[in-house]
């Protein structure tokens, strides 16, 4: 399980990196959903979140022209874990770092949902849970 | 290059403003001396603690606070700050608690800020009257239809006063049709660029369609109405609202309206998302804003996960807009530090007086006149 969710994690991080950012949609599944929530605000409950992304919106925020284009991007990913949810989906975690122009930028976690669909592992839910109190203003560009 | 403040505020025409006010931490400063502890400030809104001993700490004009329901009931404002040797007492962001007990020695007080106990008490002499000791309230606080307000200035005017034509704005702002709005959720978020780029870029129509292309269209503004609208003073803040004027209590408008120094008050015409942002800033080049999600009482979990999502779509740092302001502004900041002498505009519908067109920048000029009476007052 671990090697599948890490080849995913691996497909949808590289493809942030290298902003081949249509890669990165065509790993989500039609109904899959791409959240950003601070870790402080999940764990008590909260319900605002910082980004609530269906697949649709995930795009747009994809292919939208930003004021600014976004920097060199390299995300550490460590600490996988996966448990199977049935025969052809899966529930994982991953810890990650994330830089932006040589500055880190990012830390949080991963919490993903993975469906097999004719053989191909996609991502059903992406759940980024950010450490800190205080939010970057750069999370427009996918984490 | 320090700024010559004097220089700032007397010789530009309005509409004209120096850039440096943007970039000179000695500005900062002045600001937060002159405007920031004189005006008055918004310190949380009464159903983020709607039960006794919810608090959450605040930093309000740079000042450690506590926004606490005590167990009477009440609301206060009071500085976190230990009568004894200063330490905060309570260090965490929000929460629940019968006392506040200071780390450092353990001087404990209640949720009103009384002082209720002292470790080792004999250590002091007759003089010691725990009641001289509790928390320091905030110099001056009023509430206005759930906002709480403070002012660390005890001479100001009264908030109605001081909020003037504004008031009838702010409080259909903030109410439903069942009454004051309620707080939903809140977050925080820092962008580097001054603090008062956010409030006119909150009061800035004109950059509607081209700093936000990409979510509503190449050329969405006039096909989406914007233009019928209108950018107005009310007196130090400002208003901008689309379409055009309606009668005030008609729901299906956009409003955005500045209080001045630092609260912007967003509502939007399909009446399911009202956001509150308030600014703070950080440092010349930094701002911290914290966000306000509300929503009628009556709203269920339901709802507000809807209100919640939409709301991070599109005003939230990572939304479709907010983002797109925030790296805007920070672009703004980087181009404001050219030391070039030439000033910045917000001179659009110059000639119309208080009020112009959506794309008009009145809204922006009401809040420059604010910044020029306060930081004119000790110049």
């Amino acid at each position: 399980m671990e090697e599948t969710a890490a080849a995913v994690i691996n497909r949808f991080t590289t493809a942030l990196d290298s902003l081949a950012f249509e890669d990165a949609v065509g790993l989500l599944t039609d109904d899959a959903s791409y959240r950003v929530v601070l870790r402080k605000n999940y764990e008590r409950g909260g319900i605002l979140g910082l980004i609530n992304d269906t697949k649709g919106s995930f795009k747009l925020r994809c292919t939208m022209q930003h004021p600014a284009p976004p920097k060199e991007t390299v995300h550490l990913v460590s600490n996988i874990q996966a448990k199977p949810e049935g025969n052809d989906a899966l529930k994982a975690s991953a810890n990650f770092s994330v830089s932006r122009g040589g500055v880190p930028t990012f830390d949080g976690e991963y919490r993903l949902e993975m469906r097999n669909e004719n053989g191909d592992w996609r991502l059903t839910d992406v759940l980024v849970l950010l450490d800190g109190d205080i939010v970057p203003a750069h999370i427009m560009t996918p984490i | 290059m320090a700024t010559q403040l004097k220089e700032v505020m007397t010789e530009r025409p309005e509409g004209f403003t120096e850039r440096s006010i943007y970039t000179d931490p000695g500005v900062l400063e002045r600001e937060i001396q002159d405007i920031f502890r004189h005006t008055w400030l918004l310190a949380g809104h009464e159903t983020e603690i709607p039960n006794p001993g919810d608090f959450v700490r605040v930093s309000i004009a740079r000042q450690p606070m506590l926004f606490v329901r005590g167990a009477d009931g009440e609301v206060r404002v009071l500085f976190n700050s230990c009568r004894h040797r200063a330490s905060i007492v309570e260090p965490l962001d929000c929460g629940n608690s019968s006392q506040f007990k200071c780390p450092y020695h353990g001087f404990t007080y209640d949720t009103t800020g009384a002082l209720i106990e002292v470790p080792e008490r004999h250590g002091y002499g007759d003089w010691f009257r725990e009641a001289d000791f509790g928390l320091v309230p905030a110099p001056r606080q009023e509430s206005f239809n759930g906002l709480v307000f403070v002012n660390f200035d005890k001479d100001a005017p009264p908030l109605m006063e001081f909020l003037g034509e504004a008031a009838e704005q702010l409080q259909y702002g903030t109410t439903a049709d069942d009454g004051p709005l309620t707080v939903v959720d809140t977050y925080q978020y820092d962008i580097n660029a001054n603090w008062k780029l956010m409030v006119d870029n909150t009061m800035d129509g004109y950059h509607v369609p081209y700093v936000h292309a990409g979510p509503i269209g190449a050329s969405p503004s006039r096909e989406a109405g914007i233009h019928n609208g209108f950018s107005q003073t009310l007196g130090f803040h400002g208003l901008i609202q689309w379409p055009e004027p309606t009668p005030l209590n008609t729901r299906n408008i956009n409003r955005y309206m500045a209080l001045f120094p630092n609260l912007c008050i967003n509502y939007n015409a399909g009446g399911d998302m009202h956001g509150v942002r308030q600014i703070e800033p950080i440092s010349v080049d930094r701002m911290r804003v914290k966000m306000y999600l509300l929503a009628p009482a009556s709203s269920d979990m339901e709802m507000n996960k809807k209100r919640a999502a939409k709301f991070s779509v599109t005003w939230g740092p990572g939304g479709l807009f907010g983002a797109d302001d925030a790296v805007q502004l920070e672009l703004v900041q980087q181009g404001m530090q050219a030391d070039c002498g030439a000033p910045v505009l917000a001179a659009r519908s110059l000639e119309s007086g208080e009020k112009g067109d959506y794309d008009g920048e009145q809204s922006m000029r009401g809040f420059r006149r604010g910044w020029l009476h306060y930081m004119s007052a000790n110049a």
